[in-house]
């Protein structure tokens, strides 16, 4: 299926301000319901803790800190895209967009750290620019054609 | 020191580990990589264990914050829906037609739908998953914190790749299900759980039809109900 120049455009620059907007909003609306105070109190016990899946840091640092936390990782998550100049990243919106909402759940600045760089050092020269989608790498084609996948 | 070797390493694995997964799973998973990372960790959690260092199992749980998050979550889904509607430089009409062809695939992955029908489509179907998501934890008298606010947000997220309102509510429908036949109450936080990250699964009730997505919303909520307790749950399912 063709797509236009338009989408391409949006795909990699509009959707990039777009995930910034989005992180800058959870960052004030975490310090408008919070106390400094509180929140730099809640984002050390964030970093400071050992977080297994299902963490809720509501719970554990308050809303401020929970929402602070995962504007932060959500700007984070969307910087590597614009590095690496070719928007890869950014190839489903959800993708992307995802990586910004686990940290309510327990991931933090300091645990996806280590794994994303491995991921960026693993050869590049593997990736052609389909098979880079990053959840599903190995897939033949975006869409369709379910005998390329099975076979 | 130790973890940041780890976690190097995970990364060094993690894209072939993928690969392999989609390969196992035929696109009928939309986590691929949770699934991979699912793996990864019963191997090194064992591994772990093995040693002595067994992973600290934290249940926290936070109530009362329904109106908070439900006002903050309802304004973003409802202004996603109209910037679908009037902002994407596409007629109104459009944008609809976008939306009704969209809930016509299975969302077997990979399905980019902003690649496959635009921008517009996509702000809508994500607007719209994020209400279903949401109106169906708060029906269910589940709470809406860290955990929840975080699936339902994966569904807004997934609603670019592989889920809409036709092929979630079914594995909804069947973790409800469910969770009558089993013993554990809808409300609880593991049920909730399953309830949202359980539409990993959405292809399977897009590409073969919704009464079995209603079967395959049943397993994740004996897995998360037992693995969540136990500290790891169940992105692998």
């Amino acid at each position: 299926m063709p797509h236009s120049q338009d989408t391409r455009h949006m795909r990699y620059e509009t959707l990039y301000i777009m995930l910034l907007i989005f992180a800058s909003g959870l960052f004030l609306a975490g310090a408008l319901l919070d106390t400094p105070d509180n929140i730099a109190r809640g984002l050390i016990r964030i970093v400071m803790t050992e977080d297994p899946l299902i963490t809720d840091y509501v719970r554990l640092a308050g809303v401020g800190a929970a929402l602070i936390n995962s504007s932060v990782v959500t700007a984070l998550g969307a910087d590597p895209a614009q590095l690496w100049g070719t928007g890869q990243r950014l190839h489903a919106g959800g993708g992307r967009i995802d990586g910004g909402v686990f940290p309510c759940l327990g991931r933090t600045r300091s645990t996806p750290g280590p794994s994303s760089w491995g991921l960026g050092c693993t050869p590049r020269a593997e990736r052609s620019p389909l098979e880079s989608m990053r959840p599903w790498p190995c897939c033949p084609r975006p869409w369709g054609r379910s005998s390329a996948i099975s076979s | 020191m130790l973890g940041v070797a780890t976690g190097l390493m995970i990364g060094f694995v993690m894209p072939s580990l993928s690969a392999y997964t989609y390969k196992i799973q035929n696109g009928m998973n939309l986590y691929n990589v949770g699934f991979a990372c699912g793996l990864m960790a019963m191997l090194l959690v064992s591994l772990m264990s093995s040693f002595g260092a067994e992973p600290e199992v934290s249940y926290l749980w936070a109530t009362g914050y329904n109106a908070l998050f439900g006002g903050l979550l309802g304004t973003m889904c409802i202004a996603a829906i109209l910037a679908g509607l009037f902002f994407c430089r596409k007629p109104v009409w459009a944008a609809w037609a976008g939306y009704r062809r969209l809930l016509q695939t299975s969302g077997r992955a990979p399905s980019d739908y902003l690649r496959m029908f635009g921008a517009a489509p996509v702000l809508i179907n994500m607007g719209v998953n994020g209400l279903i998501a949401m109106g169906v934890i708060l029906l269910t008298g589940g709470d809406l914190n860290g955990p929840t606010v975080g699936g339902v947000l994966t569904i807004v997220g997934f609603s670019a790749f592989g889920k809409h309102a036709g092929n979630i509510v079914p594995i909804m429908a069947g973790v409800v299900l469910g969770s009558f036949v089993m013993h554990s109450s809808v409300s609880s936080g593991a049920v909730q759980l399953a309830m949202l990250f359980g539409t990993t699964l959405a292809p399977i009730s897009g590409y073969f039809g919704w009464p079995y997505g209603v079967l395959a919303g049943v397993p994740p909520l004996g897995g998360s109900t037992v693995c969540g307790h136990a500290g790891g749950r169940a992105e692998p399912l």
